[in-house]
């Protein structure tokens, strides 16, 4: 899972490291993150210097060490209880995604009952279907109209 | 089981897809938990740490961008749960998990091997949090010091600083118990 991202070293060609720096360094080598230059110095330094060279040493073991620890045991049951705390928790505080469905359905309420009270507007304001059938009632009978024409 | 690819399920998953949100609980739960179990110490914890970084994840991954991997993410929301349940307890209470303890008639071997994680894990345990984190994921989830860095939302350089200073401490903490030869 490495990627790139080394900390950018201090050094120069020919680098001369005093302990101090190069005790500093020691991580960054020992996770190789150095770049390759400081690396390179930081190795010189070691070849020369036990004392540094015993901490690396050191160092390394303990990472060693820790690298070493057993995985911690997984609970069998850790994936199912998981999944059944997800769905319980779902269904009683539905996740955004319900959230978004409700909100498109009270959406599709307001437009439907929007639309049914404009029609409704619409209808009335055109003189509404109870005239048209008082006028046709008004209307005189074919037997008037033409008894009357007569 | 068959390796799904994280983009597509979380892709998915942000559809409102819970059968594909449940292949990523599958493929990164035990991760997760190894690795809140290694900062809190205790099975009990880690657990429910485990169970409710879960459903913080699925609660908050409309707001997951992709920008970093989806693991990366996820730990994320681990560490922070861990972090907040430390905070409510008193720091006497956490350290006990790790104290060594007694034989228990065990074989030598067993028994040496346990004391040897005791005494490791109680070290790690004195670490202050952020240190013991930092370590945490460069040891055992192989993590570079930039992946560090989005984890625990630091620059690579604090991740740097955080992890010499863990080792140094580590060193002094393990020391008696090297001198000793038990680790």
């Amino acid at each position: 899972m490495k990627t790139a991202g080394k900390v950018q070293g201090k050094g120069s060609n020919n680098m001369k490291m005093n302990c101090a720096k190069v005790k500093r360094m020691l991580s960054l080598v020992l996770d190789g993150e150095a770049p390759a230059e400081l690396r390179a110095a930081v190795e010189d330094h070691l070849e020369r210097c036990a004392e540094c060279r015993n901490e690396f040493q050191e160092l390394n073991e303990i990472k060693a060490l820790l690298q070493s620890m057993p995985c911690p045991e997984i609970p069998s049951y850790l994936t199912a209880r998981t999944l059944a705390r997800l769905r319980e928790k779902e269904s009683a505080h539905p996740g955004f995604i319900p959230v978004l469905w409700r909100i498109a359905a009270a959406l599709l309420i307001a437009v439907g009952l929007g639309l049914g009270v404009v029609i409704g507007q619409g209808l009335a304001g055109n003189g509404g279907t109870g005239d048209e059938i008082a006028t046709l009632n008004a209307e005189p009978t074919l037997e008037e109209f033409w008894g009357g024409g007569r | 089981m068959e390796e799904h690819n994280d983009q597509e399920l979380v892709r998915s998953a942000q559809g409102g897809d819970l059968a594909a949100f449940e292949v990523l609980v599958r493929q990164h739960g035990p991760a997760l938990y190894a690795f809140i179990y290694r900062l809190v110490g205790d099975p009990v914890d880690a657990e429910e740490l485990t169970q409710e970084a879960w459903v913080k994840a699925w609660r908050s991954l409309r707001g997951f961008k992709g920008k970093s991997e989806f693991k990366t993410w996820l730990f994320k929301i681990g560490m922070n749960l861990t972090f907040n349940l430390k905070k409510r307890r008193k720091p006497t209470e956490e350290l006990t998990e790790f104290l060594p303890g007694s034989s228990n008639n065990e074989p030598v071997t067993v028994f040496e091997q346990k004391r040897r994680e005791e005494v490791v894990k109680a070290a790690l345990a004195q670490l202050p949090p952020d240190q013991r984190t930092a370590l945490v994921l460069n040891i055992y989830e192989g993590m570079s010091y930039q992946e560090i860095a989005q984890v625990m939302g630091r620059s690579v350089r604090a991740v740097d600083a955080l992890l010499f200073r863990a080792k140094a401490n580590l060193r002094q903490l393990l020391l008696p118990a090297r001198r000793k030869g038990i680790v």
